[in-house]
């Protein structure tokens, strides 16, 4: 299947389920075709959790979800070896996070420790446990959701998984009108439940084969890099976005410029996908911070202030 | 510079027009404007243009020293119209710096060159910049304000102002409105401007009104020797200041004087003194102009000093009793009266003068039929009480005495006038209520006086008591103002001073503060200040201070230059960055985004492309944004697209491009 076709079903079909949120599946599809796993952070009952599981059921693919709470355990997502009575032998059991996709709901609820065990797994696509390497399959890829930071029993993610996201977006209130559709919707069943696979792994794998494809000159490479560095040096920020972060970026802007059909990137794609990148890499100064500075108004400033190639 | 061409010169010849300093500015413009051609740029460096910041300090602070200082025939102009001078004189003292601008490689000048604070900051932190200033346009202005310090009193200025804006608006104006609609505002500005001045100085004529009328009733009053309207009868606390008015000096071993005479008054018509056939003759100066005799006969040696402010260089000289012969005082014109007035009809601010004392002065003439006469509402208590103290039975030396002994028993000293018992103050004060202030007493010792048949008059001046230690002299306070009677005794006139001693602590205790040794140490200062200044001790001074200037400008120079450092400025290189970042860069778009650039709707650097031309849509510009989103899109594959376009795609680029800027209406506005 062409990668334009693939783009097209799998729009067509989280949007039935997620009305008015076309901003946010466009940002969704350009990280999961780029590679790159997602952080959703929003209020509660935006339906973060529902487009993950839309994307999980439009693709043939293996969906595992975790809930996290403050007791869960790094085991209870990598796996565990048991002790096996009949051919006195360990076996071990895989966790949650040897799938495809992995819902990671409410991943700031666990403790700093249990948040850890993602971290291989998202850079490298492989866990290692009890001193073996186990590869994860082909088209992983992680959603996590989080509650804002401020919200009671939440541990904040080290910046370290942070950096790991490829990106960062909230969902935000939809339109009354989007609501009251929704309503309609879910009167007698929820949409989720007739969403079928519409495209299969390879189709995706295909996909993401033709994003490293897309065309990135080296004008635009150097734009990109200037935006990141950019963030390293504005006051009232103590640490800037990283060079994995410009990866990211040039990554997504070649998946979104896929996605609308062009074959090369273009600036307009870099400045789109800035403060989605970028901006949660960043740890502001916490005396900026209560003076009113937040890392996505960093961003924006960043992208205000670097001259973009015409 | 960021001016446009010659506009920094026209508005320095304007100001050279204006002040009169033609050739200066001449020179000052052709450095300026030569500096656009010339190729070549110096490399000063921060620590240079510090120099020069300080070399234009200093010129400007040497100048100041010689429009106030310079006397004789270096002398341009006195005192308050050096302000003006030095005012017109800056950008002359300005333009090295500016020159330097011109002529770095830098084209500006660093903010910290203005500010010690940010040169400090600036040594700290090498590396810092604390914002760069482009002198251009605020070298124009101070030529525009300087040249309006000339006053150049014609529709001249005004019209050369506006068209020196003008000239400076037209270069920025947006060209996204058409030149009518400039020209229109800047017409409106200009009539506002105008309008605006003509109020502004109408409410300047009102404010100067409301605040002289407010100030003179600040300051002290000029003794007028006609008339001394006296506070007999006011209610309520006398105030006074502590100001400080003369300062004494009696010759080495000799006391200072008591009392020192303003004037004298023969009729009392409450609650004023009046001197009447008191006509001022003038007084004949002797051979060298500062010595001035009163009265004819040898000078004594007995002296005094007095310095005293005159205001405008005009009023009634304080002097001891018995005054012979002024030395000293420097005045173009001095007159007197038959009362003892002396006063300066033309002279300086401040006067310094001897005064020396001899036994047989003539100054004030024997009485007449005025220095008897009692007014009639006076006169029933005031021949009660001669009658009761038994006066005209005593000779008149005793006379005075009892008088004297009479107010000193019976009497109290009081600033502070309560409600009238009734009939005259004055009978109240003698019948009643017995306390009261010096005019008080003045007034009624001189009509008991004459109510016994001694001539007698009501004289005004100051008492001298308090000794300086800061100044090693007497000084006389406003609060020292005194009133006390002369009596006609034996065919002289003799001082009566009958008010009770102790009016001068009671006087004191009512205004004196904390403050008091500051003010006097300032008081002093300004005296020092003023002397100097009225030409009196260093004298000439000033001439051999311009001097000075002359090996500190060399030594600076010397720092500037000897560092000098030429360095050829590299402007083309210097300007964007390498070509092989630009593929695509000859793209035919950036004609159009020129055409729109000019028409005023011009590419934010910042903005991509789409959102641009989105914007254009949203602000309804007259442009075919449909047709140039399909150029930009070609144009951005040109760019983009590290494959390029092929041949007749860049063909396509080129020809639409062609068209758009040929189609009528688009982006002209």
């Amino acid at each position: 299947m062409p990668s334009q076709e693939t783009f097209q079903r799998l729009t067509h079909s989280i949007d039935t389920v997620m009305k008015g949120q076309a901003v946010a599946i466009r940002k969704l599809l350009a990280a999961f075709a780029s590679g790159g796993h997602v952080l959703l952070e929003d209020y509660p009952g935006t339906g973060k959790t529902t487009l993950a599981k839309a994307l999980a059921r439009s693709i043939g693919a293996a969906f595992k979800r975790i809930q996290f709470t403050p007791d869960l355990l790094p085991s209870d997502i990598l796996g565990v070896s048991v002790f096996d009575q009949r051919d006195r032998a360990f076996h071990f059991h895989e966790g949650a996070i040897f799938t495809d996709i992995l819902l990671a709901d409410e991943i700031n609820r666990a403790s700093p420790r249990t948040q850890s065990a993602l971290l291989e797994a998202m850079a490298e696509g492989q866990v290692s446990i009890e001193g073996r390497t186990l590869r994860l399959g082909e088209l992983f890829f992680t959603i996590a959701t989080q509650n804002p930071v401020e919200f009671r029993g939440t541990y904040p993610l080290p910046e370290a998984q942070m950096d790991r996201f490829a990106m960062q977006f909230a969902l935000g209130y939809v339109a009354p009108e989007e609501e009251v559709a929704m309503l309609s919707a879910q009167a007698q069943r929820h949409p989720l439940d007739d969403v079928t696979p519409c495209v299969s792994t390879d189709d995706v794998l295909q996909l993401r084969r033709s994003v490293k494809e897309v065309r990135v000159s080296d004008e635009l490479k150097r734009y990109a890099v200037d935006l990141v560095r950019e963030t390293r040096t504005v006051p009232g920020v103590q640490l800037g976005a990283s060079p994995r972060a410009s990866l990211a970026l040039v990554k997504a802007a070649q998946a979104l410029a896929l996605l609308d059909g062009g074959a090369f990137v273009v600036p307009e794609h870099v400045q789109e996908l800035a403060v989605p990148v970028l901006a949660h890499r960043l740890v502001i100064d916490p005396q900026a911070r209560f003076s009113g500075v937040t890392a996505r108004g960093i961003v924006e400033e960043v992208v205000k202030k670097v001259p973009v190639p015409s | 510079m960021s001016t446009p061409p010659l506009l920094l010169g026209a508005a320095v010849l304007f100001w050279g027009w204006a002040t009169g300093l033609l050739l200066p500015a001449i020179a000052v413009a052709a450095i300026l404007e030569g500096a656009r051609a010339v190729p070549w740029r110096v490399d000063f460096s921060r620590r240079d243009f510090n120099r020069v910041s300080d070399l234009c300090a200093i010129l400007f602070a040497g100048s100041a020293i010689y429009l106030f200082t310079a006397v004789g025939g270096m002398r341009v102009v006195d005192g308050p119209r050096a302000i003006t001078v030095l005012f017109q004189w800056l950008p002359l003292l300005a333009a090295p710096l500016v020159a330097c601008q011109a002529y770095s490689t830098a084209g500006t000048v660093d903010l910290s060159v203005f500010f010690w604070t940010l040169r400090k900051k600036a040594a700290d932190e090498p590396g810092a910049s604390s914002g760069a200033l482009d002198l251009a346009y605020p070298y124009a202005a101070l030529c525009i304000l300087s040249a309006s310090a000339a006053n150049v009193r014609t529709p001249a200025y005004y019209a050369s102002l506006c068209l020196l804006a003008a000239w400076a608006l037209w270069s920025r104006r947006s060209r996204r409105f058409s030149s009518l609609w400039w020209g229109t505002s800047l017409a409106v500005a200009v009539v506002a401007g105008y309008a605006g001045h003509l109020a502004l100085h109408r409410v300047q004529q009102k404010l100067e009104e409301v605040a002289f009328e407010y100030i003179s009733g600040l300051v002290r009053r000029d003794t007028d020797p006609f008339r001394s309207t006296t506070a007999i009868g006011h209610l309520g606390r006398l105030k006074l200041s502590d100001r400080i008015l003369l300062r004494v000096e009696p010759a080495a071993g000799q006391g200072a004087p008591i009392l020192l005479r303003e004037a004298s008054y023969n009729v009392y018509k409450s609650p004023a003194w009046f001197a009447l056939g008191a006509g001022f003759t003038p007084v004949q100066p002797e051979a060298g102009g500062e010595t001035w005799k009163l009265a004819p006969g040898p000078a004594p040696e007995t002296s005094v000093g007095v310095s005293a402010y005159l205001n405008r260089g005009r009023g009634v000289l304080p002097l001891p009793a018995r005054a012979m012969e002024i030395d000293g005082l420097a005045v173009v014109r001095l007159s007197s009266n038959r009362l003892g007035a002396v006063k300066v009809d033309e002279g300086l601010g401040l006067v310094t003068y001897r005064v020396r004392v001899g036994p047989g002065a003539l100054l004030d003439a024997p009485p007449t039929d005025f220095d008897v006469g009692v007014a009639a509402a006076e006169s029933v208590a005031v021949a009660q009480i001669a009658d009761e103290l038994e006066l005209a039975s005593k000779p008149p030396a005793a006379r005075l005495e009892a008088v004297a002994a009479f107010f000193r028993t019976n009497f109290h000293y009081s600033t502070y006038a309560d409600q009238p018992v009734g009939g005259a103050p004055l009978e109240d004060f003698l019948v009643r209520k017995r306390s009261g202030h010096c005019e008080y007493f003045a007034t009624a010792t001189v009509l008991l006086l004459r109510a016994a048949g001694v001539p007698a008059r009501y004289a005004t001046g100051y008492s001298v008591q308090e000794w300086s230690p800061l100044e090693r002299r007497y000084v006389v306070r406003a609060r020292h103002a005194h009133s006390w009677a002369l009596a006609w005794v034996e065919g002289a006139w003799r001082d009566l001073d009958t008010t009770p001693p102790e009016w001068v602590d009671a006087e004191a205790a009512g205004v004196a503060s904390a403050f008091e040794p500051v003010s006097d140490f300032l008081s002093w200062v300004v005296f020092l200040f003023s002397r100097w200044r009225y030409g009196e001790g260093w004298d000439g001074v000033g001439r051999y201070l311009v001097w000075l200037l002359v090996p500190l400008v060399l030594v600076l120079a010397w720092r500037l230059y000897g560092r000098r450092r030429i360095g050829r400025a590299r402007t083309e290189a210097a300007r964007g960055e390498p070509a092989a970042l630009h593929p695509g860069a000859d793209s035919e778009f950036y004609l159009i985004a020129d055409r729109l650039a000019v028409a005023g709707l011009g590419r934010r650097s910042t903005e991509p492309v789409s959102t641009w031309i989105s914007r254009l849509e949203e602000g309804h510009a007259p442009v075919a944004t449909d047709t140039l989103r399909q150029i930009a899109r070609l144009h951005y594959r040109y760019r983009f697209d590290p494959d390029g376009i092929g041949a007749d795609e860049r063909q396509a680029l080129r020809a639409r491009v062609e068209a758009w800027l040929a189609a009528p209406g688009t982006g002209r506005g």
